[in-house]
């Protein structure tokens, strides 16, 4: 879950939607309520066929190598892999051939914070750091498996515990250096022994090996089907050995990774500049000389710097400006299917929210349509489970509570608290979207006689209030950060395997539990989807949080950019864009 | 008192303000609740990594012992390190100063540019139609908001003529002096009104004294009256205001370094409060505190150049 908000940036999350493209008034619309297909066991995973270099389709990446002979087990790349030409990215107009050169410039309402992979949290550091470093797997299109990257087939044991990767062998870093098993080695060892961060997704893999130069060996402590997600997540990206043979305080201020692009410069609060990576492995990529982050936390100014044409991508513009923004000349507006989910979460250890029927009066109270159109300004839809659709295993057939006032009565009736009471509802006092929900949720619950005061508080605070169960209501989001859905689900539901209480709820349902540590060990498709069916009609029954939309990622850029495209994750491969002269 | 003194006992006086603003802001940013350290592993953080780092950052000691520790650095010229970049405090406000600085100048200069010749014009023939319109006018300026003011200019100067940007630092000289100039132009319309009013009730005081009436009568043209004679002792009570208003800006420059993208020190200060950046919102606030100080021990000095009989004491 990396963290941005869902106004004007940060929230957590992963969540679809459908898109409005531009360029050559093709109109895209995507999936949203479709189930998803699940990852299919029994084959082996390889890199898809060779596409030509200067064709910008997409972000997978070509291969040379054949696949690994036949293991006992393998699992196949995912259905999106097998062609990837077949679905040219929205913002890429085919009949035009990628123009090289030029300077990508986004604004970003929030700096980077760190150069260093395993301690990035917030997406706006995630993004540039994924330009600086890859991953052996990646999300697929479609956010719902990997695709083969830096490791371009792999084989799994028939007991499910030993992982063999096969690495390419034409990856080297930008300091001209090949990439070796040893470099996959030590990264690995040190984002799973890292203190913090993501390293808790990493918890199942037992010992890491290299025996030879482009063969890694995973193993892992029991069966673990999210490994290939989790090895997509860019915590687990891969640099030198031993920082190269630096100290790890000195490689951190100018890293170098197998990514696209290398480090320009990083000046704190100002900007962040990579250059063209002249070893990149993909042929003829990037197109683009250089990409610039610049820090504008105001959002009128990144959009004005937009119309002034001094940045060509406009990250995160509120939802309230994308109207205005469409009707303007030259400029592009484009949501992307997202995996972000919003949440009003409910704490348990306050005897109110202890009472299941009061968390399903609320839920049944909240008019999560009309909070939509108010608070996303249309751009949002009602979400039902709490798993994004662009997330495997999304049931689209869950049981949930839709807005129903009857059965908020009803529900409350049954509570020990018929009469309504007060209460408080925690938000983030610098996302426009937060506040509004808030404000829209304390007269949809006036009815119940729910008193809410809202608190607001700045995202300094945010998480050690939310961490300490301080709080009574909250809003939060989510999106995941790899295309499985374990991340999100054993966070959220698993008090203690998640590591974080449920999301700060306290909910404890130890069937859904068991449930959970199933599907993480389960390889077969059709029961993993159908326990995850399980966990989702459960988990909207017992009503741990009212949940609220299914967010898009929304961006704005001049129509000179071409082949920016957005996964369902939040990040992109801007080694496919390229800027028109 | 020689002018030498007089800023080595200014710079004695500033260290009783500083250590009272110190003691302030180092109590008043460890009220306010949050924990940087969560803030920065992230939600899923484990509670012994968030401890952990507390505890190297020294987060888990008394207040009293976090501010002694504080002080003791400071005495050494080190005033701590950012929790948030894992940098020194020091060198992340010397990278942030450089526009706050050009914004501080450029404003004050752009406010003088504005101030006399309007404060002029008005003085020179009051009760017309030129000073009811000097009057009124500039009047518009205190009642519009800052960042409202910023936003117009950016698109009546910047997204029309596409001479000045919508933002940032720019890359070189030149760059930076077409990007201070509407942010400059921000605040000189703030702070204008003020100066071109008590410019203009100076000069009207100093056009009746008897030396101006000597120097007319002794035949000079009214323009050398009014620029040898009358302006520079009408000065003085404006310097002194643009002096105030320059100090409150110090602290101020946020709304404006925000709308216009500036990567100054109150933009970092408004980004270190909000990640609960202890050593680096303290040491800013020490930056400022100082900055005002310089501003108002400048301001004596240009009062005692302008006029003599003024004693630096």
């Amino acid at each position: 879950m990396s963290t941005y908000s869902t106004d004007s940036r940060r929230a957590t999350g992963v969540r679809s939607f459908a898109s409005v493209l531009a360029i050559a008034s093709v109109i895209v619309t995507a999936c949203s309520g479709a189930a998803t297909p699940a990852p299919t066991p029994g084959a082996t995973a390889t890199a898809p066929a060779a596409t030509p270099a200067n064709t910008p389709v997409g972000p997978l990446p070509t291969a040379s190598a054949t696949a690994a002979a036949a293991p006992t087990e393998t699992l196949a790349p995912s259905a999106s892999s097998a062609s990837p030409s077949s679905v040219p990215p929205p913002s890429a107009s085919p009949a035009e051939s990628p123009q090289p050169g030029g300077d990508l410039v986004f604004a970003h309402a929030i700096d980077i914070k760190t150069l260093d992979p395993v301690q990035a949290v917030e997406t706006e550091t995630i993004y540039p750091l994924d330009m600086l470093f890859e991953t052996l797997t990646v999300t697929s299109r479609d956010g719902q498996n990997t695709d083969p990257w830096l490791a371009q087939s792999w084989d799994v044991s028939a007991d499910q515990l030993t992982w063999t990767f096969h690495l390419r062998q034409d990856v080297m870093f930008s300091d001209g250096s090949p990439m070796t098993s040893a470099d996959v080695k030590f990264s690995l060892d040190r984002s799973r022994n890292y203190q913090g961060g993501f390293s808790f997704l990493d918890s199942a893999i037992a010992a890491i090996s290299a025996p030879d130069a482009t063969t890694v060996v995973i193993k892992t402590k029991h069966p673990w089907n999210p490994l290939l997600a989790d090895l997509a997540l860019w915590a687990n990206a891969i640099y030198p050995a031993n920082f190269g043979g630096k100290a790890e305080a000195d490689f951190l201020q100018h890293p170098i990774g197998t990514g696209p692009f290398t480090l320009d410069h990083w000046t704190k609060g100002v900007e962040t500049k990579v250059v063209k990576n002249p070893h990149y492995w993909q042929p003829g990529k990037p197109y683009l000389d250089s990409v610039t982050w610049t820090f504008v936390p105001d959002d009128n100014t990144r959009i004005l710097q937009l119309e002034g044409q001094q940045i060509n991508i406009d990250s995160f513009p509120p939802f309230g400006a994308l109207d205005s923004l469409k009707t303007q000349a030259g400029i592009t507006v484009q949501t992307f299917d997202s995996n972000l989910v919003s949440y009003v979460l409910m704490n348990e250890r306050i005897a109110e929210y202890k009472d299941v029927h009061v968390r399903r009066a609320i839920a049944y109270a909240i008019d999560a349509q009309a909070m939509a159109q108010a608070a996303l300004h249309g751009y949002g839809t009602v979400a039902c489970s709490f798993m994004a659709p662009t997330i495997a295993y999304y049931d689209p057939n869950t049981p949930c509570l839709k807005h129903d006032m009857t059965q908020a009565a009803s529900e409350l009736g049954q509570s020990a608290y018929p009469n309504g009471f007060d209460t408080k509802m925690l938000v983030g006092s610098t996302d426009v979207y937060q506040e509004a929900v808030g404000e829209i949720l304390q007269q949809q619950l006036v009815p119940l006689k729910i008193n809410v005061t809202l608190q607001k508080v700045d995202p300094g605070q945010l998480y050690s209030t939310l961490s300490k169960y301080d709080y009574e209501l909250g809003y939060e989001a989510w999106a995941s950060d790899i295309p499985d859905p374990d991340e999100q689900i054993s966070f959220m539901t698993d008090p203690v395997g998640g590591g974080a209480g449920s999301y700060s709820t306290d909910y404890s349902n130890p069937t859904v539990i068991d449930w959970v540590h199933q599907a993480e060990q389960e390889f077969d498709a059709t029961k993993r989807a159908a326990l995850y069916s399980k966990i989702q009609a459960q988990v909207a029954q017992d009503a741990p949080w009212a949940v609220l939309h299914f967010v898009p990622y929304q961006y704005a850029f001049s129509d000179a950019v071409h082949g920016f495209f957005v996964y369902p994750t939040g990040n992109y491969h801007l080694q496919d864009v390229w800027l028109s002269h | 008192m020689d002018r030498v003194s007089y800023i080595g006992i200014r710079a004695i006086q500033v260290v009783p303000i500083l250590l009272g603003i110190s003691v302030l802001v180092f109590m008043l940013i460890h009220l306010i609740p949050g924990d940087p350290a969560r803030t920065l592993l992230g939600p899923r953080a484990p509670e012994a990594a968030v401890q952990a780092l507390d505890q190297k950052w020294g987060l888990d000691q008394p207040l009293l012992v976090q501010f002694g520790r504080f002080l003791g650095g400071i005495l050494h010229g080190d005033l701590g390190d950012s929790l948030t970049y894992q940098e020194s405090a020091t060198a992340l406000m010397a990278e942030r100063i450089e526009p706050t600085l050009w914004l501080l100048v450029a404003s004050a200069l752009l406010t003088v540019l504005i101030t006399v010749p309007v404060a002029t014009l008005a003085a020179a023939r009051p009760d017309r139609l030129a000073d009811h319109a000097v009057r009124l006018v500039p009047l518009l300026g205190l009642g519009m908001p800052t960042f409202w003011v910023a936003i117009m200019l950016i698109l009546l100067l910047a997204l029309t003529t596409h001479v000045f940007p919508v933002g940032g630092f720019g890359r070189d000289f030149v760059g930076h002096l077409r990007s201070i100039f509407l942010p400059a132009l921000t605040i000189a319309i703030a702070i204008s009104p003020i100066t071109i009013r008590s410019l203009r009730a100076s000069m009207l005081e100093v056009l009746g004294s008897d030396y101006v009436v000597s120097a007319r009568a002794k035949g000079l043209t009214e323009r050398r009256v009014l620029v040898a004679h009358v302006l520079r002792n009408a000065m003085i009570p404006t310097v002194t205001v643009l002096g105030l208003n320059i100090g409150w800006l110090v602290g101020n420059t946020l709304i404006v370094e925000k709308v216009f993208a500036l990567p100054g020190i109150g933009a970092l200060m408004i980004d270190s409060i909000l990640s609960r950046d202890f050593p680096v919102v303290q040491a800013i606030a020490l930056v400022f505190a100082i900055l005002v100080v310089l501003v108002s021990t400048t301001t004596d000095l240009a009062r005692s150049l302008l006029d003599p009989r003024v004693r630096l004491r």
